[in-house]
């Protein structure tokens, strides 16, 4: 009789893995989603605030003559591009952190399994694109130590 | 025997809990993959930084404090800060290396209570990140009103 499972409930044929999202890993999720979104939300709070910099900021140089005009002009223009650098690769990062939070926690509110599921593809992607931008910059490093060795010689 | 972590609050048995599917599981072990690779990413690095603000800082410090005295306590604490920073980023990236192992681990035993804690890992990772978010963005937004 304890065998017997009863009606409605999902069995072994359809989780392969034997592993649940039970109570207490209903509250983990419920956490991690909240603390996810904080997170998302303050970084693009934080690139608002960056662009808002890059463009009305105080100019970095002096404008007492052309030559310091010119070169605030440059920062200035470098200042915005970098940071549209950042807050385009920065933004695509934490959408997807973002979207993750949200999936979470629907998925946890309504018990929905497949939410969750999307919701963990968003995480997926989350750590894969940093991890690809990672390998991207570090191969820059190595790149530009081996050229600075070599013009050292 | 039923397995107590099994129930959903309140005691009552896992007839409503949702369960780790196949796809779920998949995405789950390949977002693992590329979690270990930051973690580890992050450790190291944070790891580097953190032992050149711990030789350079004192160098700084001292530098400041003979051309402008009043500067020097600032400076000190700008350190310190960073400091606390990239420790904070290493404990964090510890708590997603131990997601990895624990969510991978979990899910290939089909050991529940180990999954559960790869779960609690990742919220610690995130709760640290997000505390860190949090002081970020008012250092951003501080920057923001010294601008004008």
């Amino acid at each position: 009789m304890e065998n017997r499972t009863p009606a409605g409930t999902v069995t072994d044929a359809d989780n392969i893995f034997n592993i649940s999202f039970d109570g207490v890993g209903l509250d983990h999720l419920r956490q991690l989603s909240l603390w996810a979104k904080v997170t998302s939300i303050c970084a693009f709070i934080g690139y608002i605030c960056t662009l808002i910099t890059a463009f009305f900021g105080h100019p970095a140089a002096g404008q007492a003559d052309e030559n310091s005009a010119a070169i605030g002009v440059t920062l200035r223009a470098s200042g915005v591009l970098g940071a549209f650098l950042v807050v385009i690769i920065g933004g695509a990062i934490n959408y997807f952190l973002y979207r993750f939070a949200v999936a979470v926690g629907q998925g946890v509110q309504s018990m929905n399994a497949l939410k969750v599921n999307s919701g963990f593809d968003s995480l997926r992607l989350y750590f894969k694109i940093i991890g690809i931008l990672l390998i991207i910059g570090l191969s820059i490093l190595v790149l530009a130590l081996l050229v600075a060795l070599l013009a050292t010689r | 025997m039923e397995n107590n972590e099994n129930m959903v609050e309140g005691g009552a048995p896992e007839l409503l809990g949702m369960n780790l599917d196949y796809d779920g599981g998949n995405t789950l072990q390949e977002a693992v993959r590329w979690s270990k690779f930051l973690s580890i990413a992050s450790i190291v690095g944070s790891g580097l930084l953190l032992l050149l603000v711990a030789i350079a800082g004192p160098i700084f410090i001292a530098l400041y404090g003979e051309e402008l005295p009043d500067a020097a306590g600032i400076v000190g604490v700008v350190v310190v800060l960073a400091g606390a920073y990239l420790a904070a980023m290493i404990t964090a990236a510890i708590f997603l290396l131990r997601f990895t192992s624990q969510t991978r681990r979990g899910i290939e035993s089909q050991d529940q209570h180990l999954f559960n804690r790869g779960l609690k890992s990742l919220k610690l990772y995130f709760l640290i990140v997000g505390i860190l978010s949090v002081l970020t963005m008012g250092v951003y937004i501080y920057n923001l009103f010294n601008q004008f």
